[in-house]
């Protein structure tokens, strides 16, 4: 559904942000973008809904080309996106006034706007807080908040960039356990972190550097490459485990790693293995 | 969080039901009301109706004199200025500015004007939410040609609301950029010039990147300032047509007193 | 001596009414500790430290800091505080200035001042070249950096930072705690609060965790993660249920490395008996598969 052409994108300070970029995501694929501060994740994201505009190359979304300013609005349906900071993406002064500005930018009848506010809230499990005022709300919650936002506006791809960097262990779970629920109803989802661990289930990763795409592959595939250190990144000590563990001739389902409790399980039941 | 002034109370009340149009009417015909008001019984008449809706609403009445504290100062000093600015028969004889009794009679005033305005307006933002207030003036704004002007009514609205939803975090801001300031030695006292730029460079600068910021997050949910509609679309209720006619009685018969 | 709290309790004004902030909280920090204050957001963290170096002051009870009350301004110098998002705390025109308006408000001046701002760049591993440059010309992740200069500087005793990691990759927030490794080195006491706690977990001597403006836990890292507060980094907790399997491993575990090692140990209980029985039950899922 997006295919994305040579790809190069120039700051307007005239440094580099993104090099050459070839890229085509499925419908319905979860696709993880890796790499460190600064490696062009963020640039890249922000050319598939034209908040930014290719400087060369050209992106197109349900091939609608994105520098085209009269498809703008339809691609912009298409592919909504939340965003790292909790605190100023939430625009409304409540909850559900925040999660009802999109649709009411797309000018539906109020009783639309309502119902798509309702079932995106309990979505999230945020229905009993639409009258919060965002400071009230946790990091966490102000993040549910924010994919409900995007949830209501019934797109087919939704984009999320670093939503996890800003946020406590805690609330990272809670977010994630939303996107458990999210995947596979045919969303594509487009997910970017630094956070190896948040995109072992992926059905695809990149890691990107330098503005370029440097890995592509399976998540068990590119989490096995020695080299990603040199790339900004590390995998979360427990995946380091595991390969430790397959390298010694113990290979574990990478699946388990969903649950510890199993995991253990599994290690105990077979320890004459390690 | 400190608790700031001109908030919003839930409640279910008759005020907390009416159009935010209706009381943005309200609110400016009584200011009205108020200014052109010269007598003590008036006053008293604009008070006690002011005490009257108060007690409609089911808002405290603490809650609603809270908002009057900040600029509870300034209504001090309008009155003093005037109490001995005011020529007139002294009630001490002072040498210099004595105390009036004219200007006891018009500081009084001038200070009960300025407090019933404050207590008119922090009853309407106590029974309206902000987002209601906006959406209220949107509507009534949307008739003038402010197309002409390269801006909506919609434009304004968003403005409004964006401007209320931003002000505590602004705030906030401020005051760690102060304390991270403070933490490095700066002496307020000693170098005010100095003390500003440390505080005022950084907090222009984050509050261009939350802009920036809020900006992207509005453009990716389409928003365009052309054509809205709302989550809650107004409809003026008989309850609306009954209390501004109620509201007109009551000036006329005012007026004519 | 070091950062003394006696039943310290805070509300913010205007809020009299509400829950407090901060209630009846006590805590010593050493000198030359390193110690971690955990706690969800809104557990009265930021607010605890803000009381440190006087940028508020007690309600009730009582904070000192090497026996001087915080309202002596000494004490801002002993106590170098690093905010959250503290690349926003940058305002002069260049990275030179930058470092120099810590101790320059403390009434250091000439050779000096020279001499700690070049002292306090290589402390955060920057090349001098950049001291000419504005500082708002630098990466997200350098502008944080120059700003811990700008607190090291001061040459405090006790260094305070508040999520010093939030927002940071991998690979920077690694050497951001490598380089507070060896400030703490230097018997610099070292504060951090975390809401990310099995990141500096590892780096800490002393835990102390708040919940709702108290504090409910205080001890070692170890004892931290025995006492099953979550949340627990996912080795930790691997070990803790192999443990309640009947293992009998250390619960410490942070790194691959060490957790292959502890694993190890229980290879060497009776791999035959385990043999048998694994077998058996990969025989019993088959024929359950079968049936």
């Amino acid at each position: 559904m997006i295919r994305i052409e040579d790809l190069s994108y120039n700051f307007p300070d005239g440094t580099r942000g993104l090099k050459k970029i070839n890229l085509g995501i499925e419908r319905g694929e979860f696709l993880g973008i890796v790499g460190r501060n600064g490696s062009g994740k963020s640039t890249l994201v922000r050319h598939l809904n034209g908040l930014l505009k290719p400087t060369e190359g050209k992106v197109s979304i349900n091939g609608m080309d994105t520098a085209d300013p009269s498809k703008l609005l339809e691609i912009r349906q298409t592919v909504s996106m939340v965003f790292q900071n909790p605190y100023t993406q939430f625009v409304g002064t409540t909850l559900e006034e925040d999660v009802a500005f999109g649709p009411e930018n797309l000018a539906l009848p109020p009783e639309e706007i309502r119902e798509r506010v309702d079932r995106a809230l309990e979505v999230v499990g945020l229905e009993n807080y639409r009258n919060h005022s965002p400071k009230t709300l946790s990091g966490g919650q102000s993040q549910c908040a924010a994919i409900a936002s995007a949830l209501a506006m019934k797109s087919e791809c939704i984009v999320f960039d670093e939503i996890s960097s800003m946020l406590d262990s805690r609330s990272r779970e809670q977010v994630r356990e939303i996107l458990r629920k999210l995947r596979g109803k045919a969303r594509t989802i487009v997910y970017v972190t630094h956070r190896l661990e948040e995109v072992l289930h992926a059905d695809r990763v990149l890691v990107m550097d330098r503005g370029e795409i440097v890995r592509e592959g399976s998540p068990k595939t590119v989490f096995k490459a020695p080299e990603l250190g040199e790339f900004g990144l590390e995998l979360p000590p427990i995946v380091e485990l595991l390969n430790s563990l397959e390298a010694g001739g113990f290979a574990l389902d990478w699946a388990l790693l969903a649950s510890i409790e199993n995991l253990a399980e599994e290690i105990w039941e077979s320890r004459w293995k390690i | 969080m400190p608790e700031t002034a001109f908030n919003y109370v839930y409640g279910d009340s008759l005020l907390h039901r009416l159009d935010p149009r209706t009381k943005l009417a309200a609110v400016m015909c009584l200011s009205i009301l108020v200014f052109r008001e010269e007598s003590f019984a008036g006053m008293g008449l604009l008070i006690a109706f002011f005490l009257l809706l108060t007690w409609i609403s089911g808002v405290r009445l603490s809650f609603l004199l809270r908002s009057v504290r900040p600029l509870l100062f300034f209504i001090f000093f309008i009155f003093c200025f005037q109490l001995f600015a005011t020529k007139g028969t002294p009630i001490i004889p002072l040498p210099v500015l004595p105390p009036s009794y004219e200007g006891l009679r018009l500081g009084t005033l001038l200070a009960l004007r300025f407090g019933l305005l404050l207590l008119y307006a922090a009853l309407l933002t106590a029974s309206t939410l902000p987002s209601q207030i906006t959406n209220g003036i949107e509507r009534l704004l949307r008739p003038l040609p402010l197309r002409r002007l390269g801006v909506t009514s919609f434009d304004l609205a968003t403005m409004m609301s964006l401007s209320i939803r931003f002000l505590p975090s602004f705030l906030e801001n401020a005051a760690t950029i102060r304390a991270a300031q403070l933490s490095r030695g700066l002496d307020l006292r000693h170098d005010l010039r100095r003390g500003t730029t440390a505080i005022a460079v950084p907090l222009i600068r984050r509050s261009i990147l939350s802009a920036e910021e809020v900006t992207e997050a509005m453009e990716s949910r389409c928003y365009q300032g052309q054509c809205r509609t709302s989550l809650h679309e107004l409809r003026m209720q008989k309850l609306d047509w009954t209390a501004l006619l109620g509201l007109g009685v009551f000036s006329l018969f005012f007026l004519l007193l | 001596m070091g950062i003394k709290v006696e039943n310290l309790s805070y509300s913010y004004s205007g809020n009299r009414k509400g829950k407090p902030a901060l209630e009846n909280v006590s805590l010593e920090i050493a000198k030359g500790e390193f110690v971690v204050i955990s706690g969800a957001a809104g557990a009265g963290k930021s607010t605890l430290i803000k009381h440190f170096n006087g940028i508020l002051h007690p309600e009730n009870g009582r904070v000192t800091v090497d026996g001087l009350e915080t309202r002596t301004r000494e004490v801002r110098r002993k106590v170098g505080m690093l905010f959250q998002h503290s690349q926003n705390q940058l305002f002069e025109e260049t990275v030179y200035r930058e470092l120099a308006f810590g101790p320059s408000n403390f009434g250091i001046r000439g050779e000096e001042l020279d001499k700690r701002v070049h002292e306090a760049l290589s402390l955060v591993h920057l090349d001098a070249g950049i001291l000419d440059r504005s500082p708002f010309s630098l990466s997200g992740g350098e502008k944080r950096r120059v700003a811990l200069a700008g607190i090291l500087a001061l040459r405090p005793t006790y260094l305070v930072l508040d999520e010093p990691t939030a927002g940071l990759d991998p690979e920077s927030r690694a050497k951001l705690l490598g380089r507070l490794q060896n400030i703490h080195q230097k018997r610099v006491g070292i504060v951090v609060v975390s809401h990310n706690l099995e990141e500096v977990l590892p780096f800490a001597q002393k835990v102390i965790s708040m919940d709702e403006g108290r504090i409910v836990f205080t001890g070692s890292p170890d004892e931290y993660l025995r006492a099953g507060y979550s949340p627990v980094p996912p080795l930790a907790r691997l070990m803790k249920e192999l443990n309640k399997k009947g293992a009998d491993l250390r619960e410490d575990i942070f790194t691959a490395e060490e957790a292959l090692k502890e694993l190890q140990k229980l290879r060497q209980e009776k791999p035959e008996r385990d043999r048998e029985k694994s077998e058996k039950g990969a025989a019993e899922t088959e024929a359950q598969d079968n049936a």
